[in-house]
């Protein structure tokens, strides 16, 4: 008797009640991976920014423009090392106006300051040196299958151009990544310049300024040195670390994101108690069996080892399949989200899954198994 | 089948039932949780309606620059505004067209030590678009016209409490006064901040410039016809919509997360629900089986043994599904909240609502899990064989 066969002929013993435990496993886990994935991605943005990036924008607003001289302005600002500035384009694709992330940015600093993006150096040099070129994130390049060269057209909600055309065409120079492989790559940089010469208002103005401060100043001093500089004039501006203004997005993402993490993470619990329990039950009936087994010369470890194995495949199997249903959730959802970007299933969710299935695995079967691994095996087969 | 042998077979189902809570409970949260997320995604999405969906006045057009999604990404000068009001179909008085030039922008609001920033948006309107809007003041004042003076909204008022009527608001480089509370049905005007539209144009260095026209219109006159003048008038890059229907579409992209992304895993979520209550039912009954065998032996009919197994799992959904109304009733209703809205990027306030009609589709839904998870345990139930359950022992 291999083990092989006893775990075929365990599983085929309630062939409904394993199929309903995994029909419940892959429910749990693929709600578990969208709502992981959506977190995760969240949080993305705000763990690249260990690094010191700051931002400057209206204290009015974010959204209030600032005089391009802002920038070589704050350039002279000792505390200042790189800086460049972006602004926000308001990219859509189609008549269906899918929402892509745009920023109109100046081309020679701005990879400076974002060092974390990965691309190779011919195709910054192409994007640089042509202003009618973009750089597009992977995840742009693969979604809409966008290659090097490829023609795009761009609609805009907040910029109307000098001349009356609509559509904003590029051409694609380059596809870049991030040095995390888990970090979102939704964004599309296009020139300021190309910008700034065609839009028909708000000429030389630009959404913020991003820079890295000189390691001899603390960002609380570099922002009150920034702050003070523009201090009176028509545009006053607020500078903060990036992070703790990604951290401040999230934050007002709202209650309404809370309620429904809090819903979703006591149903997640629940479907796997329920599931759980089952299964502790299904170990529980076997007490006669068991001793039997005993009784013949199985070693207590090699059941203990059954049983675990069993309870892995029925949670694994579906949970696994689970997470493939959450990719494809993910992917469906596309930018429904909006400004938080598309979320995609990074590796440490998956890994943060798996580990999930595996402690449950252990605590379904292990635990319940050990109990009546216990007893006498007389007490055991005399039992109900 | 009798109605008196089908209650035996009810009570004696209750009696093992009580002797079986672990199953019972675990049937009686399945339902629960299915029931309690719905409810929860429901009652979000009805409270975003309440507050956006049914803002706007059917007699009033709204124009913004052409392609502007919102307000908030709008702008409309002031030689453009001075046009608008030659626009055919809009009502007419003593003081000219009946037109409300509005300053719509996002303000970034400190919330005080620790807490974050909060992005409300706030209104310049003059005094034509008071008239225009449908707002009355709850508590202090109206500002008054050319001073720095705000009011704010109902809904924003309870949901941010460091903002006072008679307390001082630092909005960009300057001070406001709050002086009132505004009410305007719960809708979403009430997330804003309100003050003078001069005032607002000179603090913020906007010049002439606004974000959008609101303009009232004669009996019978709609946007169409307003676009169909813009078309003829190459000076104006503008669009018109109505009102309603500009905040129907906010409220779409609001509650499009809800719809595209709750409701899917809500239904994941049932069907995981639905298969552990019918692995709990399907216990409850294999632990019962010599009860059937003997109960069929007595002569209790196939049908009514099965009928009795599955009114069990329909009471015990039931239960489920009036529990997670309730936690969700007791939890959630009225609770004030906000969402950052895509458009805007501001905070859109409104209560979630947990309406009564979603008690019966609770109940609808807890019936349907009760069937879908006890037919076939009931099924079941009916063919235990006595022989073959006593000779077991």
């Amino acid at each position: 008797m291999t083990h092989a066969y006893l775990l075929r002929k365990y599983l085929a013993r309630h062939k409904l009640r394993v199929a309903m435990m995994m029909l419940s496993v892959f429910a749990a886990f693929s709600i578990y991976g969208v709502f992981q994935s959506l977190l995760a991605s969240l949080s993305s943005g705000v763990r690249i920014e260990g690094s010191e990036r700051m931002l400057t924008m209206s204290r009015q607003s974010m959204t209030h423009p600032l005089p391009v001289a802002y920038f070589s302005r704050l350039a002279a600002v000792p505390a200042v090392d790189i800086v460049s500035h972006a602004t926000w384009f308001g990219g859509f694709l189609g008549t269906q106006r899918t929402l892509v992330a745009t920023y109109a940015v100046e081309p020679e600093s701005y990879l400076k300051v974002y060092s974390n993006v990965v691309i190779p150096a011919e195709q910054v040099e192409a994007w640089q040196s042509d202003r009618r070129s973009v750089l597009v994130g992977e995840f742009y390049a693969k979604r809409y299958g966008w290659k090097v060269g490829d023609q795009i057209a761009l609609g805009s909600n907040l910029w109307v151009r000098a001349d009356r055309d609509s559509s904003w065409h590029f051409t694609v120079a380059g596809i870049f990544r991030h040095q995390d492989a888990d970090d979102e790559t939704n964004a599309i940089l296009l020139h300021y310049d190309a910008l700034n010469e065609a839009r028909a208002f708000a000429r030389d103005t630009i959404g913020w300024l991003v820079f890295l401060h000189r390691k001899d100043y603390t960002a609380d001093a570099t922002a009150s040195a920034v702050d003070q500089v523009f201090r009176n004039s028509a545009d006053e501006t607020r500078t903060i670390l990036e992070r703790a203004f990604l951290e401040t997005f999230i934050e007002q993402l709202g209650e309404v994101g809370a309620i429904v993490a809090a819903v979703l993470s006591a149903a997640f619990i629940m479907v796997l108690m329920v599931t759980a329990n089952t299964f502790a039950v299904a170990i529980r009936e076997r007490v006669r069996e068991v001793a039997v087994m005993r009784a013949i010369g199985f070693q207590v470890r090699r059941i203990y080892l059954l049983m675990f194995a069993e309870a892995l495949l029925i949670i694994v199997i579906p949970g696994v399949a689970g997470l493939g249903l959450a990719t494809v959730i993910l992917n469906g959802m596309g930018e429904l989200i909006g400004f938080l970007g598309p979320a995609t299933m990074g590796l440490r969710t998956i890994a943060e899954a798996i580990a999930i299935m595996v402690v449950l695995a252990f605590l379904v079967s292990v635990v319940p198994a050990w109990q009546i691994g216990r007893m006498r095996i007389v007490d055991a087969l005399s039992r109900a | 089948m009798t109605l008196k042998s089908f209650i035996t077979l009810l009570e004696i189902q209750i009696r093992h039932l009580m002797s079986q809570p672990v199953l019972a409970a675990l049937s009686i949260l399945s339902a629960a949780v299915v029931v309690a997320v719905f409810v929860a995604a429901m009652s979000i999405a009805a409270g975003i309606d309440n507050a956006v969906a049914r803002a706007g006045a059917l007699d009033v057009v709204l124009v913004m620059r052409t392609g502007a999604t919102a307000e908030a990404n709008s702008q409309i000068n002031g030689a453009s505004v001075e046009i608008l009001r030659g626009a055919p179909g809009v009502l007419r008085d003593k003081d000219g067209a009946m037109i409300s030039p509005e300053f719509y922008s996002v303000m970034e609001i400190e919330q005080g030590s620790g807490k974050k920033a909060l992005n409300i948006p706030m209104r310049g309107v003059d005094a034509r678009g008071i008239a225009l809007h449908d707002i009355r003041i709850v508590e202090g004042r109206m500002f008054e016209t050319g001073r720095a003076e705000i009011i704010i909204g109902q809904l924003a008022h309870s949901r941010y409490a460091h903002i006072k009527v008679g307390g001082k608001l630092r909005l960009g480089s300057s001070d406001w006064q709050v002086v009132g509370v505004f009410a305007s049905n719960g809708t979403v005007e009430e997330s804003e901040l309100w003050s003078d539209l001069r005032v607002v144009q000179s603090l913020f260095g906007r010049n002439n410039t606004v974000q959008s026209v609101r303009l009232l219109m004669e009996e019978g006159q709609d946007a169409a016809g307003v676009n169909r003048w813009i078309e003829t008038e190459p000076r104006l890059t503008a669009f018109a919509q109505s009102e309603p229907i500009y905040y129907a579409r906010q409220a779409r992209s609001l509650t499009s997360l809800i719809n595209g992304l709750g409701y899917p895993l809500a239904f994941m979520l049932a069907a995981g629900a639905v298969a552990g209550a019918l692995n709990s039912m399907q216990a409850a009954v294999i632990s019962r089986r010599r009860i059937f065998a003997t109960l069929r032996s007595f002569g209790y009919s196939h049908r009514l043994v099965m009928v009795s197994t599955v009114v069990e799992a329909m009471v015990l959904a039931l239960i489920g599904a009036l529990l997670g109304f309730s936690l969700m009733y007791v939890g959630l209703d009225g609770s004030g909240t906000s969402m950052l809205s895509n458009e805007t990027n501001s905070q859109v306030v409104f209560a979630v609502s947990v309406e009564s009609r979603f008690l019966k589709q609770s109940i609808f839904l807890a019936l349907l899990i009760g069937i879908l998870g006890g037919v076939w345990p009931a099924i079941q139930s009916a063919r235990f064989a006595l022989r073959a359950e006593l000779a077991d022992r």
